[in-house]
């Protein structure tokens, strides 16, 4: 045996390497260019191996010193939030800034480890019904990124934030909060009733082939034959269909932030879109795609759906273009924002990491998302795929009933053969019903932008349950002596509606009509809730009309332009008799009545609107004579208020201001409450007002306030265009 | 130093007699053939599949179930006959537990229920990983046809064919990989609700062997002899359902009345263009799978008070290579190839599936992007089961490389089965004289289209008085061919699996006076002129 002749290694020898590497690591996260450090590594060395060691060695950056708000949840001993993996919704305490209630809570399906809140309806939290938390890293400010491009984009989407969560008595870290997309979220942004679904893009799957419905009966009813037949006609060459389907700037947007977030696989992933009745569009939103979902390569083949199609459609494609080109430009301000975001929540965030370095991973994000090589890619090109309708499409829309519109070659055929059985006649592009009686025995929708003028002593009946939509501008020149009528067919039973439906370009002119014998009406995937309903005007005139005897919802109900209602009267509706969404304008010497005992609804109501109401009359509303809701701003002169169950009524954010008005007999003569818990309380300012013989003169509840006001001021009145 | 070498020696030898002796064993109870395939399924399992480590994260859905585990031993104590209780169970998705019910399914093929790769259902809340389905099957694919099905749900479907929901799936029980196993909805009475179509359940009829009582396995009944052969599977209300099932039962029965009869009864019961989609799928998927007695679904459209079949179980290139044209699996099938204006539609379908699958890359493309999904969960599967032999029970564990032997089986099996039928849909070798009247023969399989737009309108075929369609350009017949049983066989809806051979065809066209000089014949079925 020989004897070794190597030298024993000693401790002092071990301690000193020790040291030596040490110090290399030391010098290395001390003195290196964190961009450097946040970089590939050689050798399998994974990014959080680096997180690790640059949190040990790295000394220069500041401390985490921001406070993010902590939201409480509480439970009972034995019902802990955190042990509770069930998929059902279970009871606990919820607290935060100057909320604290008992609330619903359930883990979140799609996303490992994140929770759903329900509030309760009468108390939602900070306008919120549902709240989403998922557990936040440094990471979590790409979601935050993709709020401000969304923002950017005009993409309706929940603002992100990021909280720190208490739950079973401990602090379970940071979790990133954003509101969950339901009809609350949509009604505080413009699209109350829509109906929200998602559309997956996946050619295997039958359940893509249509969107998913929260409510599927709605969309199954009006929408998905409507699509059945786009795709059809999209399948066979019409590609200019969809923007007469989907809202073409939201959809292009959509596209551009999808390429953003996913690249090639932006279809691999469900969207989120919400179907407005009013228009009958699809309006796409962005819903940021939960963590950990895998990034597949984008499939073969994809689905032919609303969206996807959209792409197609060389118009949306060119939004995509500009839109493309528009970040591209301001890229430099973007790039402002998310530093700033950065400075407000990376030292929350970092929670003990180095914050040069996750600053330094962050600007990588920043950089994948909307860098200069990430913006010299053309999303049109990478998105092209095959579109296609299998799954067994086919057969499925065997027997729909498809009775959708839109524009195309054959107009002019479509108007001559309206002319042709309704015996009006064509005057260029205009449609023109002179003196005489016309019968509409069916839905009857006259093409896209075509105008429809009506001539004095023309009389149009329409049958039972048909409703009619002019997409152009409407023109009805009757008088006061020498009327327009539009009247049911049969008397006995009501047509739906006369709907006039605007890309918020056209000008609708009514004089002299005297209407009667409607209700409500769907057709073309719109929802007309008015016996006369104009959607989407630029400027809306009446003058000289009488509009009466509904059934529906509605007498009449105009949704968004500048409204001017002068010297009409509004009587016998079933439910409201004038309803006004998003619109501004003046209601003047006009006369709101309810000669009939049954009818229940308001005279005027104004929603998201700011109204001047001047010389009217409201009597014998079984409901409000002027309801004013959804932040709105009304203001009532010289008006007449008598024998209604409520005068005038501010509700949900809304300010009402009324002066020299005269209000005789009602139950109630002023009041301001919350009506919609979404919102909060209202505000209404008594000027000087004649009050005689109501029950009481005025009601607000905890919300809101009735306050009493000498002088109308200057300012107030020029916000309502009076000199 | 000698003594450790003898021991290896010894130990060594010993191994090897042992072995051999269990070969030799295997050998004498299995036979060798099957001895020696379950012998190199095992090697292969062991030495290929130990080469895959670490493979990158699954691309295909991860079903992870958690059962009790006396729950499964109740299930498998008595298999088959066990396994249809339903049991509790969770499903986990992103940490959240989702009450389920699974029991064990596939009563007949032992792959289903033998080795540890058993197929099993799931019935689920609404709001479940896989809403809106409810219920899936979660079924053992088998190695050697690995992707079959789920292919063939992709194919039909492609085809506009009602297919249910299918995707491959990583499952995990217990926190034990079970391996890659094929996830497809249950049909019911929410078929078209699943496909956001309908906002109620619809009738659904399902045409399967009956249910098993006690432990036998029932006899198979012929579907379309009797509408009490069909299960209803709905909540719908059946009475109007049921009352369209008997009258197209009754519609598939041979009599005496004439077939134009026949064909308007079915027309008004059943969705003729879905059908012929389906016939058309069964050709292109080459199928006989579906038959008198099973794999049979109709479901009832509420739009059109129709009747729709949903693809079941096709099981890709089931059939053997070289089948005839027009082979029939059931009553519907016999009289689709008899009335020969659906037949050349079907096949119009069929040629045009095969066009667009095939020589424009369709199918490839889709299959490459399968695999590319499967791939890391195929390498992480060593749980591989399959029949290694064409006896039912030897399901045992295979091997990475029986899943690429199926796989390449599939494309060249496809290739060789697609290209042979395009051939025989695309060749019209027409032999045409002219004299006072038109003769074409030909042996050729497909229907001759003739059109013309200067001649009359009536000419006689074969002595017979016929009115040509008008069309955009004149008028056209379409000569069709005449079918006949194939030798042996029966010529009945009802009878089983009896095929349709063309007849060779030999018709004299009369215009009733010269023939017109814009005649043009055409291929029926692909429309290419023919020469």
């Amino acid at each position: 045996m020989s004897r070794s002749n190597s030298r024993k290694v000693g401790a002092l020898a071990w301690l000193m390497a020790a040291a030596l590497a040490a110090a290399a690591l030391f010098a290395v996260f001390r003195f290196a260019d964190p961009a450097r450090l946040t970089g590939e590594w050689p050798l399998g060395i994974r990014s959080n191996e680096v997180d690790a060691y640059a949190s040990l060695f790295e000394l220069r950056s500041d401390s985490s010193s921001g406070k993010p708000e902590r939201y409480l949840i509480s439970s009972d001993p034995d019902g802990c939030l955190m042990n509770d993996r069930g998929a059902g919704w279970s009871r606990h305490w919820f607290e935060a800034d100057g909320y604290g209630d008992s609330v619903t809570v359930r883990r979140l399906r799609t996303e490992r480890g994140g929770f759903v809140v329900k509030f309760k309806r009468e108390e939602p939290f900070r306008a919120q019904r549902h709240i989403v938390l998922t557990p936040a890293s440094v990471h979590g400010l790409r979601a935050k990124y993709l709020e401000i491009l969304a923002d950017e984009l005009g993409l309706i989407t929940p603002e992100v934030s990021f909280v720190r969560l208490i739950a079973c008595g401990l602090d379970q870290g940071l979790y990133l909060k954003e509101e969950r997309i339901d009809e609350d979220f949509l009604e505080k942004r413009g699209l109350a009733g829509a109906a929200l679904a998602e559309q997956g893009h996946t050619t295997g799957r039958p359940d893509h082939l249509f969107p998913s419905f929260e409510e599927d009966s709605l969309g199954l009813f009006a929408l998905t034959p409507l699509l059945a037949r786009a795709y059809t006609d999209a399948a066979a060459g019409r590609a200019d269909v969809m923007p007469y389907l989907i809202d073409a700037r939201p959809a292009a947007s959509l596209i551009v932030l999808s390429w953003v977030e996913h690249g090639a696989a932006a279809f691999n992933h469900e969207h989120l879109m919400a179907h407005d009745w009013s228009r009958g569009r699809l309006v796409p939103m962005y819903r940021r795609s939960r963590a950990g979902e895998k990034e597949l390569p984008p499939a073969a083949f994809r689905m032919r759906d609303a969206l996807s199609s959209a792409l197609a459609d060389e118009r949306i494609r060119q939004l995509v273009r500009e839109r493309w080109l528009k970040l591209g430009e301001d890229a430099w301000r973007v790039r402002e924002r998310f530093a700033a975001m950065d400075r407000a929540w990376l030292p929350i965030l970092c929670e003990g990491q180095s914050l040069s370095v996750m600053q330094a991973r962050m600007q990588r994000v920043q950089e994948d998302l909307i860098g200069s090589a990430a913006l010299a890619a053309d999303p049109i090109a990478g998105l092209n795929a095959a579109l296609t309708r299998y799954a067994g499409s086919a057969s499925h829309t065997a027997g729909m009933q498809a009775a959708g519109y839109w524009p195309g070659t054959d107009d002019a055929m479509i108007l001559d053969g309206i002319a042709k059985r309704t015996k009006a006649f064509v005057r260029g592009d205009t449609l023109v019903f002179p003196r005489g009686r016309y019968i509409i025995a069916s839905d009857l929708t006259i093409p896209y932008g075509h105008a429809v003028v009506m001539e004095q002593g023309a009389r149009i009946e329409v049958a039972a349950g048909a409703s009619v939509m002019v997409q152009g501008p409407l023109h009805v020149r009757g008088t006061k002596r020498n009327p327009v009528f539009i009247r049911a067919a049969d008397e006995r039973a009501p047509f739906g509606s006369f709907a006039v439906v605007g890309d918020g370009t056209i000008d609708v002119r009514i004089e002299g009509l005297q209407m009667s014998g409607g209700s409500e009406g769907w057709i073309n995937a719109v929802r007309a809730s008015g016996m006369l309903a104009i959607h989407g005007a630029a400027r809306t005139f009446l003058n000289d009309c009488i509009i009466s005897g509904s059934q529906g919802e509605d007498l009449l109900n105009i949704k968004g332009g500048e409204v001017l209602l002068r010297d009409c009267i509004f009587e016998d509706g079933h439910a409201d008799l004038v309803d006004l969404d998003r619109c501004t304008g003046r209601v003047d010497k006009c006369l709101f009545r309810n000669t009939s005992g049954d009818a229940n609804g308001d005279g005027l109501d104004v929603s998201a609107s700011r109204i001047l109401v001047t010389a009217c009359a409201f009597s014998r509303l079984n409901d409000k004579g002027i309801s004013v809701g959804e932040a709105s701003q009304l203001l009532v002169m010289d008006s007449r208020f008598e024998g209604n169950a409520s005068g005038l009524v501010a509700k949900d954010l809304s300010v009402a201001y009324a002066s020299g008005n005269r209000f005789t007999g009602n139950k109630t003569a002023f009041a301001a409450y919350r009506k919609k818990p979404i919102y909060g309380g209202a505000r209404l300012v008594r000027y000087a007002n004649e009050l005689d013989a109501n029950a009481r003169d005025e009601h607000a509840d905890e919300y809101s306030a009735i306050v009493q006001e000498r002088v109308l001021e200057e300012k107030l009145r020029s916000m309502f265009g009076l000199p | 130093m000698k003594g450790p070498a003898s021991t290896l020696a010894v130990l060594r030898i010993a191994f090897v007699a042992l072995v051999s002796l269990s070969l030799l064993g295997f050998a004498i109870a299995l036979g060798p053939s099957r001895a020696a395939r379950i012998a190199g399924a095992a090697a292969t399992s062991v030495l290929v599949d130990g080469f895959a480590e670490e493979p990158a994260d699954h691309r295909i859905p991860v079903i992870d179930l958690r059962i009790a585990q006396e729950s499964l031993d109740s299930l498998n104590a008595d298999l088959p006959w066990s396994g249809g209780a339903n049991k509790r169970a969770k499903l986990i998705e992103h940490d959240v537990e989702h009450k389920v019910r699974f029991r064990y399914r596939g009563l007949y093929t032992p792959s289903h229920f033998l080795g540890g790769k058993k197929s099993f259902r799931l019935s689920m809340k609404r709001s479940n990983p896989w809403a809106p389905y409810r219920k899936v099957n979660v079924i053992n694919p088998k190695a050697h046809n690995l992707v079959n099905n789920h292919m063939a749900a992709w194919v039909a479907g492609s085809m506009g064919v009602p297919v249910p929901m299918d995707e491959l799936v990583f499952t995990r029980i217990n926190g034990r990989d079970i391996g890659v196993m094929e996830l497809f909805e249950q049909v019911d009475g929410d078929f078209e609700r699943n496909r956001h179509l309908w906002a109620k359940a619809v009738p659904v009829y399902k045409g399967d062997f009956p249910s098993v009582e006690g432990r036998a396995l029932p006899k198979g009944r012929t579907l379309w002899a009797d509408a009490a052969h069909w299960e209803y599977s709905s909540n719908a209300d059946s009475a109007l359902a049921h009352d369209k099932l008997v009258r197209l039962v009754a519609a598939l029965r041979m009599d005496t009345m004439p077939i134009a009869a026949h064909r308007d009864s079915i027309a008004a019961l059943i969705d003729v263009d879905a059908w012929l989609r389906y016939e058309a799928a069964l050709l292109v998927i080459n199928t006989t799978h579906i038959d008198q007695y099973h794999n049979q679904w109709l479901v009832l459209n509420p739009r059109t008070g129709r009747f729709y079949p949903v693809l079941w179980d096709a099981l890709m290139l089931f059939a053997p290579p070289g089948e005839p044209l027009y082979y029939v699996n059931d009553a519907m099938s016999w009289w689709t190839m008899r009335i020969p204006e659906w037949r050349l539609q079907r096949d119009r379908y069929v040629h045009a599936a095969m066009h667009r699958l095939h020589r424009k890359g369709e199918f490839a493309r889709q299959l490459d992007d399968v695999i590319e999904r499967i791939r890391p969960s195929v390498l992480a599967d060593r749980n591989k089961f399959g029949n290694v032999t064409l006896e039912p029970a030897d399901v045992h564990r295979v091997s990475l490389l029986h899943v690429i032997g199926s796989i390449a089986g599939l494309r060249s099996g496809t290739t060789a089965h697609w290209e042979q039928t395009l051939h025989r849909l695309e060749r019209a070798e027409v032999e045409v004289t002219r004299g006072a009247a038109l003769r074409i023969r030909t042996g050729s399989e497909v229907p001759i289209r003739l059109q013309w737009s200067d001649g009359p309108q009536q000419v006689l075929v074969n002595g017979v008085a016929e009115t040509a369609a008008s069309t955009a350009n004149g008028w056209s017949i379409v000569l069709h061919r005449t079918l006949r049983v194939k030798d042996g066989g029966k010529d009945h809806p009802l009878a089983d699996k009896q095929s349709f051979v063309v007849a060779p065809l030999d018709a004299t066209i009369d215009f009733g006076g010269a023939i017109p000089a814009s005649l043009v014949l055409t291929n029926a079925v692909t429309d290419e002129p023919i020469e």
